[in-house]
């Protein structure tokens, strides 16, 4: 969790928003290092996690949240973080078959099929568990990232519709017995691929950041490399219900990732240019 | 939060030297099957596997490529578990090579090999890799070639260098007892003992296609799904992955996969825009990556992208490998002739590099980067040095003044946004960033490389905006001297001129300009300026 990031994002662990979809965008540069933050970020604030992380190992993440503070083998020990490790699923799919539906069937089939067993996964993950207390605050879903999704052969249409079932889920259910709102939140990173006209991503980016309510795009510099600036983040919020004038605010910072935190300064003021 | 798995704790303390080999070499993904999740691990393993060493920035075991330099480019070396995609070049002449020094460099460190071709039967390809310079005869070729330093001539021996020119000459040489990253000869074949003495597995698709074995069913093309039947199971019996009870593996395997994606292999990416298969090399890249990052493998993949007919897939593809590097020849290009590039073979350009197990990753500053082979070794050298520009003049990209080539040109140009904003770099040395779209290369007649003559072009790789307008000012340093002293004055102006001193510091202020430049409001065309010291 980068604290300037939440400063700039006017939230902390303890009040975050929920019933929230956040879009994570990269174009030419790595964005990444969002993810880790929203996972270090939901993980402090006790919410039960379902981490779909579909292009890293877990120890990737495990020491990089060790850095930012988290440790994920004890979460996913006390039950509140569940990780799927696309790579090593994967690789049990395709040589192995399997006998009840995998998350990833979807490799095994030739032709593009559809993404429900993924969205059983998600659903089964975040269930609230009938134990009487309420150990975790809201369940969250972290995908990282999509764009592989369409890369393995699915559909842009497809991902959406997993999206949009996930997002009913973990944004509004209702439960059966006791009437509330399970209200989570979510956030997917998907790749903007820029002038490689790659159509299906363009529709897949189109249509989730209709539906997003935070839009966080992480650009490499028009102008290239930069060792002290490593790119811009476009922070763009959406607020559907709130009168116009209010709407879509967005605002532009410039970043420099270190070792174990990220800082943010407003354009032109990186501390190498004063 | 209290508890922190002792695996985390070494990657932590890596920020310290990691200078003793009693620092954990351990990798960082997960290699071994049942025991690894068990969270309590017995903590770092020592492992010390022959031809790895550990990164400096986080602990990863990493593998040398073959070629020292490129193993400084990437950071110290290939990571374990990760995937090297070359994008070949045009005519497919320097990549075979490249793939070779990565197989030289597993047999001369005992590491296990798997070589996969659709084109060359891998027996062949193992009998033409180069053979490995030993140290004394090392020793000679380098003094020697230093001495031919001042007369290039195309049959030099290979050197490793970087060159800047205000900059101490760093030479990697070959240390003399390395045991990562050793120099090879391109002229001379692997001694065939020690082919033999090596445990290799080839697959030859041809081969194997014919041959029934028992394929899942699976979406990919024939070809692919046979192969990575083939690296599971070498990977499982030879206990790479640690899964397998009766085999205890301490070594590496390295996998080699040549012309990935071309029609032999079966796919039609090459041929069609819009294929049937047309996810079958992403499926298989995803699949392979799987069984690399929980085993003790690296790989290298040879890809024709140049011949990739939707662009989405390239960068797909591109997102899907850890390390990517394009080779780009000069082979019937314009470049050929180009008299700036007269020693060189073409560029090599690091598109990427992963960030793994940390948030960031070890990009070198250097972006303009070209290889040479000469006759026996294949070098990397960054940094081209910019001659005289006064012989052509340059062309303006959208300006309605053209400029006076022997005086300084301070104007606004083509700006269509309210404010303009103009800069004038002045520097002592640049490199000179080749191979964008739209930028005008300008070359000198005058290619001598004298000491004492130092000219600068910024280089700008620009997509749309901002242009890059290049001037000479053929004034002496007096001229320059008055430029500066008027700093103040023209920053009013909205000029921005760096000092002496930053000039001197190029290499970070450089960049760090651009930076300036893009952040302030107009992006109007820029005029950058250079400086031809005489003497």
């Amino acid at each position: 969790m980068f604290v300037e990031l939440n400063n700039l994002l006017n939230t902390t662990p303890d009040r975050a928003e929920q019933g929230k979809l956040t879009l994570l965008c990269d174009a030419k540069t790595d964005g990444s290092f969002l993810v880790h933050h929203f996972l270090s970020f939901y993980l402090k604030a006790n919410c039960k996690v379902c981490f779909v992380a579909l292009i890293q190992s877990f120890s990737h993440y495990s020491i990089v949240g060790q850095k930012l503070g988290v440790s994920l083998t004890m979460a996913r020990e006390r039950g509140q973080l569940v990780f799927l490790e696309g790579l090593k699923s994967a690789v049990d799919v395709v040589f192995q078959a399997q006998k009840e539906p995998h998350p990833l069937q979807f490799l095994r089939e030739a032709n593009a099929g559809n993404l429900k067993p993924l969205f059983e996964f998600v659903r089964e993950a975040l269930k609230p568990v009938d134990s009487g207390e309420a150990r975790w605050t809201y369940p969250v879903l972290l995908v990282d990232d999509l764009s592989v999704l369409l890369s393995l052969g699915m559909g842009a249409v497809a991902v959406l519709d997993f999206i949009h079932y996930c997002r009913a889920t973990v944004c509004w259910e209702l439960k059966a017995s006791i009437l509330y709102l399970m209200q989570g939140n979510m956030v997917v990173l998907v790749h903007d691929s820029g002038d490689a006209e790659d159509e299906e991503n363009d529709i897949l980016l189109n249509g989730l950041s209709h539906q997003s309510h935070l839009i966080l795009r992480a650009e490499g510099l028009a102008t290239g490399f930069c060792r002290d600036v490593h790119g811009q983040l476009r922070i763009l919020w959406r607020r559907p219900s709130q009168p116009a004038v209010h709407r879509d605010q967005s605002f532009t910072y410039q970043y420099k990732i270190q070792d174990k935190s990220v800082s943010f300064f407003a354009k032109g003021m990186s501390p190498a240019v004063l | 939060m209290a508890a922190v798995a002792t695996c985390g704790s070494v990657a932590a303390s890596t920020g310290s030297a990691v200078a003793t080999a009693s620092k954990s070499n351990v990798t960082s993904f997960q290699r071994r099957g049942p025991r690894a999740s068990v969270t309590n691990d017995s903590g770092p393993r020592l492992v010390s596997i022959a031809g790895t060493r550990p990164s400096v920035r986080n602990g990863q075991l990493l593998v040398s490529t073959g070629l020292p330099a490129l193993d400084q480019l990437l950071g110290g070396g290939l990571a374990v578990g990760t995937v090297l995609l070359i994008e070949e070049d045009k005519y497919n002449i320097y990549s075979p090579l490249l793939f070779k020094y990565f197989l030289a460099e597993g047999i001369v460190n005992g590491h296990t090999l798997l070589v996969a071709s659709a084109k060359e039967d891998p027996a062949n390809i193992l009998q033409e890799l180069p053979a490995p310079l030993l140290d004394d005869k090392c020793k000679k070729e380098f003094d020697e070639d230093v001495y031919n330093h001042k007369t290039p001539e195309s049959n030099i021996k290979m050197k490793i260098a970087w060159r800047y020119q205000l900059l101490p000459k760093m030479e990697i040489g070959p240390v003399s007892s390395s045991r990562f990253g050793h120099y090879y000869d391109a002229s001379k074949r692997m001694p065939q003992e020690l082919i033999e003495a090596s445990n290799w597995h080839g697959f030859f698709l041809p081969e194997k296609i014919s041959s029934t074995l028992k394929v899942e069913p699976c979406s990919l093309t024939p070809g692919y799904t046979k192969l990575l039947q083939f690296i599971q199971n070498i990977i499982y019996e030879e206990g790479f992955d640690g899964s397998n009870p009766q085999k205890k593996q301490r070594n590496i395997l390295r996998i080699g996969i040549q012309n990935l994606g071309s029609p032999l292999w079966g796919d039609d990416i090459c041929c069609a825009e819009n294929g049937g298969n047309s996810h079958s090399l992403t499926k298989f890249l995803y699949v392979l990556r799987g069984l690399l990052r929980t085993s003790l493998s690296a790989c290298i993949i040879t890809m024709p992208t140049h011949l990739i007919q939707n662009k989405a897939i390239i960068a797909r593809v591109t997102t899907l490998s850890d390390v990517v590097v394009g080779l780009e020849s000069f082979i019937g290009s314009e470049r050929e002739t180009n008299p700036l590039y007269k020693d060189y073979h073409g560029l090599i350009h690091i598109r990427q590099i992963p960030r793994l197990n940390n948030l960031i990753c070890d990009e070198s500053d250097v972006k303009d980067l070209a290889f040479k082979l000469k006759r026996k070794l294949f070098t990397i050298e960054a940094g081209v040095q910019w001659h005289d520009l006064g012989s052509r003049q340059p062309r303006l990209l959208g300006s309605s003044n053209s400029p006076a080539s022997a005086s300084l040109v301070a104007g606004i140009t083509g700006a269509h946004h309210h404010t303009q904003l103009i800069f004038v770099f002045l520097v002592e040395m640049g490199f000179h960033h080749v191979g964008q779209a739209g930028l005008e290369l300008l070359t000198s007649g005058d290619s001598s490389a004298s000491a004492s003559q130092s000219a600068g072009i910024t280089g700008m790789s620009y997509r749309a905006r901002p242009r890059a307008l290049y001037f000479k000012e053929n004034k002496s340093k007096v001229g320059a001297r008055q430029l500066l002293e008027t700093r103040e004055e023209h920053l009013s102006s909205r000029l921005l001129i760096l000092t002496q001193a930053e000039r001197l510091c190029m290499g970070r202020r450089f960049f760090t300009a651009f930076h300036i430049f893009n952040e302030l409001p107009c992006k109007g065309d820029c005029i950058c300026l250079q400086t031809c010291q005489t003497q």
